[in-house]
Protein backbone atom coordinates (compact mmCIF):
# COMPACT_ATOMS: atom_id res chain seq x y z
CA UNK A 1 0.00 0.00 0.00
CA UNK A 2 1.49 3.56 -1.25
CA UNK A 3 2.27 6.18 1.27
CA UNK A 4 -0.06 5.71 3.87
CA UNK A 5 0.55 8.98 5.85
CA UNK A 6 -1.13 10.75 3.20
CA UNK A 7 -4.40 12.07 4.33
CA UNK A 8 -6.69 10.59 1.71
CA UNK A 9 -9.86 10.60 3.83
CA UNK A 10 -11.43 15.06 2.88
CA UNK A 11 -12.70 16.41 6.15
CA UNK A 12 -16.40 16.63 6.85
CA UNK A 13 -19.06 19.05 7.60
CA UNK A 14 -20.60 18.25 11.25
CA UNK A 15 -24.09 18.10 12.02
CA UNK A 16 -24.68 21.97 12.79
CA UNK A 17 -22.39 23.04 9.59
CA UNK A 18 -24.96 20.71 7.64
CA UNK A 19 -28.06 22.65 9.29
CA UNK A 20 -27.33 26.16 8.64
CA UNK A 21 -25.30 26.25 6.01
CA UNK A 22 -27.92 26.06 2.97
CA UNK A 23 -29.51 28.94 4.36
CA UNK A 24 -26.30 30.91 4.43
CA UNK A 25 -25.02 30.21 1.21
CA UNK A 26 -28.84 30.55 -0.38
CA UNK A 27 -28.43 34.06 1.18
CA UNK A 28 -25.22 34.83 -0.57
CA UNK A 29 -26.76 34.02 -3.92
CA UNK A 30 -29.56 36.01 -3.56
CA UNK A 31 -27.53 38.98 -2.48
CA UNK A 32 -24.50 38.22 -4.87
CA UNK A 33 -21.81 38.04 -2.33
CA UNK A 34 -18.57 36.78 -2.91
CA UNK A 35 -16.29 35.59 -0.34
CA UNK A 36 -13.21 37.28 -1.35
CA UNK A 37 -15.21 40.37 -1.78
CA UNK A 38 -15.95 40.40 1.49
CA UNK A 39 -12.82 39.30 3.31
CA UNK A 40 -9.53 39.76 2.06
CA UNK A 41 -8.05 36.46 2.60
CA UNK A 42 -4.54 37.45 4.12
CA UNK A 43 -6.51 38.79 7.09
CA UNK A 44 -9.84 36.38 7.46
CA UNK A 45 -7.91 34.15 9.40
CA UNK A 46 -7.56 37.10 12.01
CA UNK A 47 -10.63 38.02 11.95
CA UNK A 48 -12.01 34.62 12.76
CA UNK A 49 -9.38 34.31 15.88
CA UNK A 50 -10.95 38.24 16.99
CA UNK A 51 -14.52 36.91 16.48
CA UNK A 52 -13.40 33.76 18.26
CA UNK A 53 -12.06 35.63 21.27
CA UNK A 54 -15.08 37.88 21.49
CA UNK A 55 -17.97 34.67 21.22
CA UNK A 56 -17.86 32.35 24.39
CA UNK A 57 -17.64 28.62 23.35
CA UNK A 58 -17.82 29.58 19.85
CA UNK A 59 -14.29 28.58 19.59
CA UNK A 60 -15.22 24.76 20.78
CA UNK A 61 -17.68 24.89 18.61
CA UNK A 62 -15.49 25.59 15.57
CA UNK A 63 -12.92 23.05 16.53
CA UNK A 64 -15.58 20.12 16.12
CA UNK A 65 -15.54 18.86 20.04
CA UNK A 66 -19.30 18.74 20.54
CA UNK A 67 -19.28 16.82 24.01
CA UNK A 68 -17.25 19.73 24.97
CA UNK A 69 -18.60 22.90 23.92
CA UNK A 70 -21.87 21.28 25.40
CA UNK A 71 -20.13 21.23 28.70
CA UNK A 72 -18.64 24.83 28.00
CA UNK A 73 -22.10 25.77 27.14
CA UNK A 74 -23.76 24.75 30.02
CA UNK A 75 -20.93 26.08 32.42
CA UNK A 76 -21.06 29.19 31.12
CA UNK A 77 -24.84 29.72 30.78
CA UNK A 78 -25.18 28.76 34.40
CA UNK A 79 -22.49 31.45 35.47
CA UNK A 80 -24.25 34.38 33.36
CA UNK A 81 -27.38 33.04 34.96
CA UNK A 82 -26.15 32.97 38.05
CA UNK A 83 -24.38 36.62 37.64
CA UNK A 84 -28.20 38.05 36.34
CA UNK A 85 -29.64 36.35 39.48
CA UNK A 86 -26.80 37.93 41.94
CA UNK A 87 -25.71 41.16 40.37
CA UNK A 88 -23.88 43.33 42.34
CA UNK A 89 -23.71 41.15 44.74
CA UNK A 90 -20.14 39.59 45.93
CA UNK A 91 -21.42 36.21 44.91
CA UNK A 92 -22.49 37.36 41.31
CA UNK A 93 -18.83 38.65 40.91
CA UNK A 94 -17.66 34.85 41.52
CA UNK A 95 -20.27 34.17 38.58
CA UNK A 96 -18.85 36.66 36.79
CA UNK A 97 -15.40 34.92 37.25
CA UNK A 98 -16.84 31.45 36.43
CA UNK A 99 -17.94 32.66 32.88
CA UNK A 100 -14.54 34.50 32.24
CA UNK A 101 -12.79 31.76 33.19
CA UNK A 102 -14.59 30.12 30.26
CA UNK A 103 -14.74 32.12 27.89
CA UNK A 104 -11.08 32.28 28.09
CA UNK A 105 -10.50 28.39 28.38
CA UNK A 106 -12.66 27.93 25.67
CA UNK A 107 -10.36 31.18 23.55
CA UNK A 108 -7.36 29.34 24.67
CA UNK A 109 -8.09 25.74 23.37
CA UNK A 110 -8.84 27.58 20.01
CA UNK A 111 -5.70 29.51 20.16
CA UNK A 112 -3.24 26.79 20.66
CA UNK A 113 -5.05 25.13 17.39
CA UNK A 114 -4.48 28.04 15.39
CA UNK A 115 -1.24 28.51 16.61
CA UNK A 116 -0.10 25.53 15.06
CA UNK A 117 -1.56 25.21 12.33
CA UNK A 118 -0.06 28.34 11.48
CA UNK A 119 3.34 27.22 12.72
CA UNK A 120 2.64 24.30 10.19
CA UNK A 121 1.67 27.06 7.14
CA UNK A 122 4.47 29.30 7.71
CA UNK A 123 6.70 26.02 7.80
CA UNK A 124 8.07 26.83 11.30
CA UNK A 125 9.05 24.13 13.75
CA UNK A 126 6.09 22.92 16.39
CA UNK A 127 7.69 23.33 20.05
CA UNK A 128 5.86 22.54 22.79
CA UNK A 129 5.50 25.89 24.40
CA UNK A 130 7.00 26.21 27.79
CA UNK A 131 5.29 26.48 31.07
CA UNK A 132 5.66 29.97 31.52
CA UNK A 133 4.86 31.39 27.85
CA UNK A 134 1.13 29.53 28.45
CA UNK A 135 0.98 30.55 31.54
CA UNK A 136 1.21 34.16 30.74
CA UNK A 137 -0.62 33.94 27.34
CA UNK A 138 -3.57 32.53 29.81
CA UNK A 139 -3.00 35.84 32.09
CA UNK A 140 -2.95 38.45 29.06
CA UNK A 141 -5.99 36.70 27.57
CA UNK A 142 -8.17 37.13 30.83
CA UNK A 143 -7.26 40.45 31.06
CA UNK A 144 -7.98 41.24 27.65
CA UNK A 145 -11.71 39.24 28.19
CA UNK A 146 -11.58 40.93 31.48
CA UNK A 147 -11.17 44.77 29.48
CA UNK A 148 -13.77 43.47 27.21
CA UNK A 149 -16.69 43.04 29.30
CA UNK A 150 -15.66 46.05 31.59
CA UNK A 151 -16.59 47.77 28.21
CA UNK A 152 -19.27 45.87 27.38
CA UNK A 153 -20.74 46.84 30.97
CA UNK A 154 -19.49 50.19 31.02
CA UNK A 155 -21.56 50.36 27.50
CA UNK A 156 -24.49 48.77 28.71
CA UNK A 157 -25.02 49.86 32.51
CA UNK A 158 -26.95 53.14 31.43
CA UNK A 159 -28.86 52.14 28.57
CA UNK A 160 -30.34 48.64 29.88
CA UNK A 161 -29.96 47.84 33.21
CA UNK A 162 -27.16 48.09 36.45
CA UNK A 163 -26.91 47.43 39.55
CA UNK A 164 -27.27 50.24 42.64
CA UNK A 165 -26.49 49.62 46.03
CA UNK A 166 -28.92 51.51 48.31
CA UNK A 167 -29.29 51.24 52.03
CA UNK A 168 -31.70 48.49 51.55
CA UNK A 169 -29.59 46.54 49.61
CA UNK A 170 -29.30 45.84 46.23
CA UNK A 171 -31.45 47.19 43.65
CA UNK A 172 -31.52 46.49 39.91
CA UNK A 173 -32.27 49.17 37.57
CA UNK A 174 -33.96 49.71 34.32
CA UNK A 175 -32.74 52.64 32.09
CA UNK A 176 -35.46 55.04 31.51
CA UNK A 177 -34.42 58.63 30.72
CA UNK A 178 -38.02 60.29 29.86
CA UNK A 179 -40.57 61.88 32.06
CA UNK A 180 -43.40 61.16 30.00
CA UNK A 181 -43.02 57.07 31.37
CA UNK A 182 -42.60 58.51 35.19
CA UNK A 183 -45.78 58.19 37.75
CA UNK A 184 -46.62 60.38 40.98
CA UNK A 185 -44.88 58.16 43.87
CA UNK A 186 -42.63 55.96 41.80
CA UNK A 187 -38.94 55.29 42.60
CA UNK A 188 -36.83 57.08 40.08
CA UNK A 189 -32.70 57.12 39.99
CA UNK A 190 -31.29 60.35 39.04
CA UNK A 191 -27.70 62.03 38.88
CA UNK A 192 -26.72 64.24 41.50
CA UNK A 193 -24.15 66.75 40.31
CA UNK A 194 -21.32 67.94 42.84
CA UNK A 195 -22.17 71.78 43.52
CA UNK A 196 -22.23 73.92 46.23
CA UNK A 197 -24.59 76.49 47.39
CA UNK A 198 -23.50 79.42 49.94
CA UNK A 199 -21.86 77.03 52.79
CA UNK A 200 -23.58 73.72 51.58
CA UNK A 201 -21.15 71.68 50.24
CA UNK A 202 -23.39 68.71 48.12
CA UNK A 203 -21.24 65.18 46.78
CA UNK A 204 -22.05 64.21 43.56
CA UNK A 205 -23.33 61.05 42.61
CA UNK A 206 -26.71 59.24 42.27
CA UNK A 207 -30.08 59.39 44.03
CA UNK A 208 -32.79 57.20 44.14
CA UNK A 209 -36.04 58.72 45.72
CA UNK A 210 -39.80 59.05 45.41
CA UNK A 211 -41.62 60.75 42.62
CA UNK A 212 -43.40 63.66 44.30
CA UNK A 213 -44.68 66.19 41.37
CA UNK A 214 -44.53 66.05 37.75
CA UNK A 215 -44.37 68.83 35.01
CA UNK A 216 -46.78 71.74 35.26
CA UNK A 217 -47.92 70.50 39.17
CA UNK A 218 -48.34 72.78 41.52
CA UNK A 219 -47.00 72.26 44.70
CA UNK A 220 -47.11 74.25 48.12
CA UNK A 221 -45.63 73.79 51.16
CA UNK A 222 -47.14 75.38 54.75
CA UNK A 223 -45.40 74.31 57.93
CA UNK A 224 -45.22 70.35 58.56
CA UNK A 225 -47.05 69.55 55.19
CA UNK A 226 -46.87 69.86 51.37
CA UNK A 227 -49.60 69.32 48.68
CA UNK A 228 -49.27 68.59 45.14
CA UNK A 229 -52.28 69.65 43.54
CA UNK A 230 -54.06 70.29 46.79
CA UNK A 231 -53.29 66.58 47.58
CA UNK A 232 -51.75 67.04 50.80
CA UNK A 233 -49.14 64.87 52.89
CA UNK A 234 -46.54 65.14 55.66
CA UNK A 235 -43.33 67.49 54.87
CA UNK A 236 -40.55 65.73 53.89
CA UNK A 237 -36.96 66.22 55.87
CA UNK A 238 -35.70 69.54 55.51
CA UNK A 239 -38.50 70.59 53.10
CA UNK A 240 -39.20 74.61 53.13
CA UNK A 241 -41.80 75.51 55.69
CA UNK A 242 -43.75 78.11 53.28
CA UNK A 243 -43.60 78.54 49.54
CA UNK A 244 -45.42 77.43 46.35
CA UNK A 245 -44.19 76.59 42.63
CA UNK A 246 -45.05 74.75 39.78
CA UNK A 247 -42.70 72.45 38.24
CA UNK A 248 -41.65 73.37 35.46
CA UNK A 249 -42.08 71.63 32.19
CA UNK A 250 -38.49 69.51 31.88
CA UNK A 251 -38.59 68.84 35.39
CA UNK A 252 -39.98 66.39 38.02
CA UNK A 253 -39.84 66.75 42.00
CA UNK A 254 -38.11 64.14 43.37
CA UNK A 255 -37.45 65.49 47.30
CA UNK A 256 -33.78 63.98 48.12
CA UNK A 257 -34.74 62.02 51.44
CA UNK A 258 -33.29 58.91 51.24
CA UNK A 259 -29.86 60.30 48.81
CA UNK A 260 -28.49 62.67 50.51
CA UNK A 261 -26.78 62.22 54.34
CA UNK A 262 -26.48 65.92 55.87
CA UNK A 263 -23.62 65.65 57.75
CA UNK A 264 -23.67 68.99 60.09
CA UNK A 265 -25.64 71.55 60.72
CA UNK A 266 -23.70 74.79 60.99
CA UNK A 267 -25.74 76.58 58.16
CA UNK A 268 -29.47 77.86 58.87
CA UNK A 269 -32.36 75.50 57.49
CA UNK A 270 -33.53 78.47 55.21
CA UNK A 271 -30.00 77.89 52.90
CA UNK A 272 -30.17 73.65 53.18
CA UNK A 273 -33.64 73.73 52.07
CA UNK A 274 -32.92 75.81 49.41
CA UNK A 275 -30.02 73.99 48.46
CA UNK A 276 -32.03 70.81 48.48
CA UNK A 277 -34.91 72.69 46.31
CA UNK A 278 -32.00 73.09 43.55
CA UNK A 279 -31.75 68.38 43.50
CA UNK A 280 -35.13 68.52 44.17
CA UNK A 281 -36.18 69.79 40.90
CA UNK A 282 -34.52 67.02 38.55
CA UNK A 283 -34.33 68.14 34.93
CA UNK A 284 -35.01 64.98 32.04
CA UNK A 285 -31.15 65.19 31.26
CA UNK A 286 -30.27 63.92 34.86
CA UNK A 287 -32.92 61.11 34.91
CA UNK A 288 -30.91 57.45 35.33
CA UNK A 289 -33.75 54.57 35.56
CA UNK A 290 -36.47 53.18 37.75
CA UNK A 291 -36.04 49.82 39.67
CA UNK A 292 -37.64 46.85 38.44
CA UNK A 293 -40.68 45.78 40.21
CA UNK A 294 -38.46 42.26 40.75
CA UNK A 295 -35.31 40.56 39.12
CA UNK A 296 -35.15 37.10 39.68
CA UNK A 297 -37.90 36.56 42.27
CA UNK A 298 -36.48 39.21 44.30
CA UNK A 299 -39.04 41.90 44.98
CA UNK A 300 -37.51 45.57 44.63
CA UNK A 301 -39.00 48.82 46.09
CA UNK A 302 -42.03 49.98 44.46
CA UNK B 1 -24.99 -9.61 13.00
CA UNK B 2 -22.39 -9.01 15.04
CA UNK B 3 -21.82 -5.55 16.46
CA UNK B 4 -18.35 -5.28 14.74
CA UNK B 5 -19.79 -5.63 10.90
CA UNK B 6 -19.44 -1.51 10.52
CA UNK B 7 -15.45 -1.17 11.67
CA UNK B 8 -13.17 -1.40 8.88
CA UNK B 9 -10.72 -3.80 9.14
CA UNK B 10 -7.27 -4.34 6.59
CA UNK B 11 -8.71 -4.20 3.22
CA UNK B 12 -12.23 -5.61 4.52
CA UNK B 13 -15.18 -3.18 2.75
CA UNK B 14 -18.28 -4.49 3.93
CA UNK B 15 -20.23 -7.70 5.03
CA UNK B 16 -18.38 -10.88 4.48
CA UNK B 17 -15.99 -10.02 1.73
CA UNK B 18 -13.34 -11.68 3.80
CA UNK B 19 -14.62 -14.88 1.77
CA UNK B 20 -14.19 -13.07 -2.14
CA UNK B 21 -11.05 -15.18 -3.40
CA UNK B 22 -11.25 -11.60 -5.71
CA UNK B 23 -8.06 -9.47 -5.78
CA UNK B 24 -8.80 -6.10 -3.67
CA UNK B 25 -6.34 -3.83 -5.90
CA UNK B 26 -6.90 -0.21 -6.99
CA UNK B 27 -9.03 -1.24 -9.76
CA UNK B 28 -11.58 -3.66 -7.60
CA UNK B 29 -12.22 -0.35 -5.58
CA UNK B 30 -12.61 1.88 -8.39
CA UNK B 31 -15.12 -0.46 -9.38
CA UNK B 32 -16.87 -0.61 -6.01
CA UNK B 33 -16.38 3.15 -5.93
CA UNK B 34 -18.43 3.61 -8.72
CA UNK B 35 -20.90 0.91 -8.02
CA UNK B 36 -21.69 2.79 -5.23
CA UNK B 37 -21.93 6.58 -6.87
CA UNK B 38 -24.10 4.98 -9.47
CA UNK B 39 -26.40 3.67 -6.16
CA UNK B 40 -26.34 6.99 -4.68
CA UNK B 41 -24.61 6.24 -1.79
CA UNK B 42 -22.70 8.42 -2.14
CA UNK B 43 -21.07 7.91 1.65
CA UNK B 44 -19.74 4.56 0.84
CA UNK B 45 -18.42 6.17 -2.58
CA UNK B 46 -16.67 8.61 -0.64
CA UNK B 47 -14.62 5.78 1.50
CA UNK B 48 -14.41 3.52 -1.85
CA UNK B 49 -12.32 6.65 -3.37
CA UNK B 50 -10.28 6.97 -0.40
CA UNK B 51 -9.40 3.32 -0.67
CA UNK B 52 -8.45 4.20 -4.40
CA UNK B 53 -6.15 6.92 -3.16
CA UNK B 54 -4.71 4.44 -0.65
CA UNK B 55 -3.17 2.29 -3.38
CA UNK B 56 -2.69 5.00 -5.65
CA UNK B 57 -2.35 8.62 -4.50
CA UNK B 58 -1.73 10.09 -8.02
CA UNK B 59 -5.17 8.43 -8.66
CA UNK B 60 -7.02 12.10 -10.56
CA UNK B 61 -10.31 10.12 -11.55
CA UNK B 62 -10.28 9.44 -7.33
CA UNK B 63 -9.53 12.92 -6.42
CA UNK B 64 -12.27 14.14 -8.28
CA UNK B 65 -14.50 11.70 -7.72
CA UNK B 66 -13.99 12.19 -3.89
CA UNK B 67 -14.90 16.35 -4.38
CA UNK B 68 -18.14 14.81 -6.28
CA UNK B 69 -18.69 12.58 -3.43
CA UNK B 70 -18.41 15.57 -1.06
CA UNK B 71 -20.97 18.31 -3.67
CA UNK B 72 -23.61 15.08 -3.96
CA UNK B 73 -23.72 14.87 -0.07
CA UNK B 74 -24.29 19.08 0.28
CA UNK B 75 -20.86 19.58 2.23
CA UNK B 76 -19.52 22.32 -0.47
CA UNK B 77 -17.25 23.95 1.80
CA UNK B 78 -15.21 20.75 2.44
CA UNK B 79 -15.70 20.05 -0.91
CA UNK B 80 -13.91 23.14 -2.31
CA UNK B 81 -11.29 22.61 0.67
CA UNK B 82 -10.53 19.15 -1.06
CA UNK B 83 -11.24 20.34 -4.90
CA UNK B 84 -7.75 22.58 -3.80
CA UNK B 85 -6.18 19.76 -2.20
CA UNK B 86 -6.65 17.68 -5.33
CA UNK B 87 -5.94 20.98 -7.78
CA UNK B 88 -2.03 21.13 -6.18
CA UNK B 89 -1.67 17.69 -7.53
CA UNK B 90 -3.58 17.97 -11.09
CA UNK B 91 -3.68 21.59 -11.94
CA UNK B 92 -4.74 21.14 -15.12
CA UNK B 93 -7.79 18.21 -14.52
CA UNK B 94 -10.72 19.43 -16.53
CA UNK B 95 -13.35 17.59 -14.04
CA UNK B 96 -10.95 19.00 -10.61
CA UNK B 97 -11.79 22.54 -12.42
CA UNK B 98 -15.39 21.88 -12.98
CA UNK B 99 -16.02 20.13 -10.10
CA UNK B 100 -14.94 23.18 -7.79
CA UNK B 101 -16.39 24.99 -9.97
CA UNK B 102 -19.99 23.98 -8.38
CA UNK B 103 -18.90 23.53 -5.07
CA UNK B 104 -18.16 27.39 -4.89
CA UNK B 105 -21.26 28.24 -6.78
CA UNK B 106 -23.53 26.19 -4.66
CA UNK B 107 -21.52 28.02 -1.83
CA UNK B 108 -22.74 31.56 -3.45
CA UNK B 109 -19.16 32.44 -4.84
CA UNK B 110 -20.92 32.99 -8.39
CA UNK B 111 -17.78 35.27 -10.52
CA UNK B 112 -15.01 32.32 -9.16
CA UNK B 113 -17.17 29.55 -9.95
CA UNK B 114 -17.80 30.92 -13.52
CA UNK B 115 -14.02 31.56 -13.60
CA UNK B 116 -13.14 27.44 -12.49
CA UNK B 117 -15.97 26.45 -15.13
CA UNK B 118 -14.35 29.02 -17.98
CA UNK B 119 -10.99 27.08 -16.68
CA UNK B 120 -12.22 23.23 -17.59
CA UNK B 121 -13.04 24.16 -20.70
CA UNK B 122 -9.98 25.65 -21.55
CA UNK B 123 -8.47 22.93 -20.35
CA UNK B 124 -10.01 20.36 -23.31
CA UNK B 125 -12.87 19.63 -20.68
CA UNK B 126 -15.45 18.12 -23.17
CA UNK B 127 -16.59 15.42 -20.96
CA UNK B 128 -20.27 15.37 -19.82
CA UNK B 129 -19.44 16.10 -16.44
CA UNK B 130 -17.45 19.18 -17.38
CA UNK B 131 -20.78 20.28 -19.38
CA UNK B 132 -23.38 19.19 -16.26
CA UNK B 133 -21.19 21.56 -13.47
CA UNK B 134 -21.21 24.20 -16.34
CA UNK B 135 -25.12 23.94 -16.67
CA UNK B 136 -25.23 24.39 -12.47
CA UNK B 137 -23.14 27.01 -12.43
CA UNK B 138 -25.40 28.71 -15.03
CA UNK B 139 -28.36 27.37 -13.27
CA UNK B 140 -26.70 29.36 -10.03
CA UNK B 141 -26.20 32.46 -11.60
CA UNK B 142 -29.36 32.39 -13.81
CA UNK B 143 -28.36 32.43 -16.91
CA UNK B 144 -30.24 31.16 -19.49
CA UNK B 145 -27.20 29.14 -20.95
CA UNK B 146 -27.81 26.51 -18.53
CA UNK B 147 -30.60 24.36 -21.14
CA UNK B 148 -27.54 24.47 -23.65
CA UNK B 149 -24.64 22.96 -21.18
CA UNK B 150 -27.23 20.57 -20.25
CA UNK B 151 -27.60 19.78 -24.01
CA UNK B 152 -24.01 19.27 -24.61
CA UNK B 153 -23.49 16.95 -21.70
CA UNK B 154 -26.57 14.92 -22.64
CA UNK B 155 -25.08 14.72 -26.51
CA UNK B 156 -21.84 13.29 -24.89
CA UNK B 157 -24.15 11.19 -22.96
CA UNK B 158 -23.93 8.09 -25.46
CA UNK B 159 -27.75 7.01 -23.86
CA UNK B 160 -26.13 6.37 -20.45
CA UNK B 161 -28.72 6.87 -17.84
CA UNK B 162 -26.48 8.41 -15.41
CA UNK B 163 -26.08 11.97 -17.61
CA UNK B 164 -29.40 12.67 -17.20
CA UNK B 165 -29.90 11.43 -13.58
CA UNK B 166 -27.00 13.96 -12.53
CA UNK B 167 -28.46 16.45 -14.99
CA UNK B 168 -31.75 16.11 -12.87
CA UNK B 169 -30.11 15.72 -9.38
CA UNK B 170 -29.22 19.37 -10.61
CA UNK B 171 -32.18 20.85 -11.28
CA UNK B 172 -33.61 19.57 -8.26
CA UNK B 173 -31.21 20.86 -6.21
CA UNK B 174 -32.48 24.45 -7.92
CA UNK B 175 -35.83 23.48 -6.56
CA UNK B 176 -36.58 23.20 -10.87
CA UNK B 177 -38.52 19.83 -10.09
CA UNK B 178 -40.77 20.05 -13.80
CA UNK B 179 -36.66 20.16 -15.33
CA UNK B 180 -35.41 17.53 -13.65
CA UNK B 181 -38.42 14.92 -13.75
CA UNK B 182 -38.87 15.84 -17.82
CA UNK B 183 -34.48 15.18 -17.57
CA UNK B 184 -35.19 11.95 -15.40
CA UNK B 185 -38.02 10.85 -17.86
CA UNK B 186 -35.34 10.74 -20.37
CA UNK B 187 -33.24 8.56 -18.29
CA UNK B 188 -36.23 6.39 -17.34
CA UNK B 189 -36.69 6.13 -21.39
CA UNK B 190 -32.57 4.69 -21.82
CA UNK B 191 -32.81 2.27 -18.92
CA UNK B 192 -35.53 1.60 -16.40
CA UNK B 193 -33.90 -1.35 -14.60
CA UNK B 194 -32.28 1.63 -12.66
CA UNK B 195 -33.49 1.77 -8.62
CA UNK B 196 -31.87 5.71 -8.40
CA UNK B 197 -33.69 6.98 -11.65
CA UNK B 198 -37.19 5.71 -10.32
CA UNK B 199 -36.26 7.07 -6.57
CA UNK B 200 -35.15 10.23 -8.30
CA UNK B 201 -38.52 10.48 -10.89
CA UNK B 202 -40.50 10.19 -7.36
CA UNK B 203 -38.72 12.67 -5.53
CA UNK B 204 -39.45 15.04 -8.34
CA UNK B 205 -42.93 13.91 -8.67
CA UNK B 206 -43.23 14.24 -4.93
CA UNK B 207 -42.45 17.86 -4.47
CA UNK B 208 -44.78 19.07 -7.39
CA UNK B 209 -47.39 17.63 -4.99
CA UNK B 210 -47.86 14.54 -7.76
CA UNK B 211 -48.60 11.89 -4.52
CA UNK B 212 -49.63 9.19 -6.76
CA UNK B 213 -47.10 9.33 -9.42
CA UNK B 214 -44.32 9.65 -6.14
CA UNK B 215 -46.02 6.12 -4.67
CA UNK B 216 -45.30 4.18 -8.59
CA UNK B 217 -41.90 5.54 -8.01
CA UNK B 218 -40.84 4.73 -5.09
CA UNK B 219 -42.62 1.48 -5.57
CA UNK B 220 -40.21 0.58 -8.57
CA UNK B 221 -37.51 1.85 -7.09
CA UNK B 222 -38.02 -0.92 -3.97
CA UNK B 223 -38.32 -3.16 -6.20
CA UNK B 224 -35.41 -2.88 -7.64
CA UNK B 225 -33.18 -2.36 -4.95
CA UNK B 226 -35.05 -2.45 -1.54
CA UNK B 227 -32.07 -1.30 0.25
CA UNK B 228 -31.26 2.31 -1.40
CA UNK B 229 -30.34 4.68 0.69
CA UNK B 230 -33.17 7.54 1.69
CA UNK B 231 -35.96 5.81 0.17
CA UNK B 232 -37.60 4.60 3.47
CA UNK B 233 -37.26 8.14 4.32
CA UNK B 234 -38.75 9.46 1.72
CA UNK B 235 -41.61 6.93 1.29
CA UNK B 236 -42.31 8.09 5.10
CA UNK B 237 -42.35 11.99 3.91
CA UNK B 238 -44.48 10.74 1.31
CA UNK B 239 -47.27 8.59 3.46
CA UNK B 240 -47.61 12.23 5.92
CA UNK B 241 -48.34 14.90 2.91
CA UNK B 242 -51.32 16.28 3.59
CA UNK B 243 -54.76 16.35 2.08
CA UNK B 244 -54.75 19.47 0.02
CA UNK B 245 -51.32 17.92 -1.41
CA UNK B 246 -52.77 14.34 -2.50
CA UNK B 247 -55.72 16.76 -4.05
CA UNK B 248 -53.42 19.18 -5.63
CA UNK B 249 -51.43 16.41 -7.00
CA UNK B 250 -54.62 14.46 -8.94
CA UNK B 251 -56.22 17.73 -10.08
CA UNK B 252 -52.62 18.72 -11.52
CA UNK B 253 -51.91 14.93 -13.14
CA UNK B 254 -55.77 14.72 -14.29
CA UNK B 255 -56.58 17.91 -15.80
CA UNK B 256 -52.72 19.82 -16.84
CA UNK B 257 -51.55 16.03 -18.62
Amino acid sequence: MASPSVELYPPRAGFWRKMWRPVYYAFKREVGWETKDMVPPEIRGSLLLLICFLIPVLPVFRMGLWRSASVFSGGYIFCVTGFLCFIGEPVGTAFLMGALMVHGMGFLLYFREWNQKRLIQEKKPCENVRLKSRLAAGLLVMVMLGIVYWLAFEGLQYRWFFPLRTADGIQVIRAQKSLARLRHGEWVVFKIHQSRFAQVQIHGGLGMDRVLALPGDRVEFHGDVFAVNGNASPALTDMPREGRLIVPPDRCLVWPEQSLRIRNRFVGEQVIGIALMEIALVPESRLIGVPYPTWFGRVQKQ
Amino acid sequence: MSRFNNLEFGDSLGDGQEQNPVLKDENYYLNEAHRFYEQGDFEQGLRAYSKVLEYNPENSVAWTAQVKMLIELGEFREAKVWADKALERFPHEPELLAAKGVALCRMGDLKTAMAFSDAAIEERGDTAYVWIARGDVQLARREKHADFCFNKAMERAGRSWFVPWLISRVYSHYLKFALALQTIQKALEWDAGQAVVWFQAGRCQQAMGLVGHAEYSYEQAAQLNPRLMALQEARRQLQETDFWTRWRGWWRSTFNS
